[in-house]
């Protein structure tokens, strides 16, 4: 049975794991365009980022692109593979045999 | 961690929604289809028709290519500012040594006919596509790229006196056509 997973959970990181996981694993999203399509400020999405960057499931990269510094964040492979069990978790429990 | 089925719902449609949000940027790619359309579609519409003078059509399709390219680089520096691609570097070597090695095949073989010339050089980019599309597990543009091989090969072989309209039809049209649909379905 599939587990939920806190961390991915609160509906914020929810988001940004939705964002990161369809892409393919070499595509990395810039911050000002997540921040954009998420309605997020930069300290509420950073703050967020910073806790998934932790929990391994998320990597982020500085660099400059025509001179002026960017950051670009994908999901690691424990990211995508948390984020799919918590979403078959969620449809389990809408089956009605998981967590409730 | 226990949540209710309402809950749950609710994660769910979050996750669809959000989805949906990341589709409508793809409508970006469809730029690419539009602009590189259009450089086949004239250009061919020009070898076809313009065959008594050839500078015309070379300065045509100079001017086409050119165009093209610094469009294409300009789209390519500007979706940077929304997502990159970590190969996307690797492929454009990948399109460098392509073209390099191009230019030494025509140098080697023996004379072809101008139509023979296009249908190699066509043939040479899609096999590129291909290549692109399997690094970048892009399954519509190794179909799509597939296809107009297939598409090229029967214009060469069938049609043979309207090779370049057919191009222009099938090659550039089609894509001019897929390259408006993208950008329209996911703006």
């Amino acid at each position: 049975m599939a587990e939920l997973n806190e961390i991915i959970h609160q509906p914020v990181r929810l988001k940004i794991m939705s964002v990161l996981v369809p892409l393919n694993d070499e595509v990395q999203v810039n911050f000002t365009y997540l921040k954009s399509l998420l309605d997020l400020t930069d300290g509420n999405l950073g703050a967020h980022l910073r806790k998934l960057e932790e929990a391994g499931y998320i990597e982020i990269t500085k660099t400059f692109v025509n001179n002026k510094p960017q950051t670009y964040i994908e999901a690691t492979a424990a990211g995508r593979r948390a984020f799919r069990e918590h979403v078959a978790a969620l449809e389990e429990i809408l089956r009605g045999n998981g967590h409730q | 961690m226990n949540i209710s089925p309402e809950e749950a719902q609710q994660a769910l449609a979050s996750i669809q929604q959000t989805k949906e949000r990341l589709r409508k940027g793809y409508g970006y790619y469809g730029y690419y289809g539009i602009i590189w359309g259009f450089v086949w579609l004239v250009g061919f519409l020009a070898s076809q028709f313009l065959t008594s003078r050839p500078a015309v059509i070379g300065w045509t399709w100079g001017i086409l290519v050119l165009a093209g390219w610094i469009s294409s680089a300009w789209l390519g520096m500007h979706q940077a500012t929304y997502v990159r691609s970590v190969i996307g570097a690797r492929l454009g070597l990948f399109f460098l040594a392509l073209f390099a090695f191009a230019i030494l095949w025509f140098i080697i073989l023996p004379p072809l006919s101008g139509k023979l010339y296009i249908l190699l050089f066509v043939t040479l980019i899609f096999f590129g596509g291909v290549v692109s599309g399997v690094f970048s597990r892009s399954v519509l543009a190794v179909i799509s790229c597939v296809s107009l091989t297939v598409i090229s090969l029967i214009g060469y072989y069938l049609v043979l006196g309207y090779f370049y309209l057919w191009m222009a039809i099938f090659g550039g049209l089609s894509m001019f056509c897929f390259g408006l649909y993208v950008r329209l379905r996911w703006r």
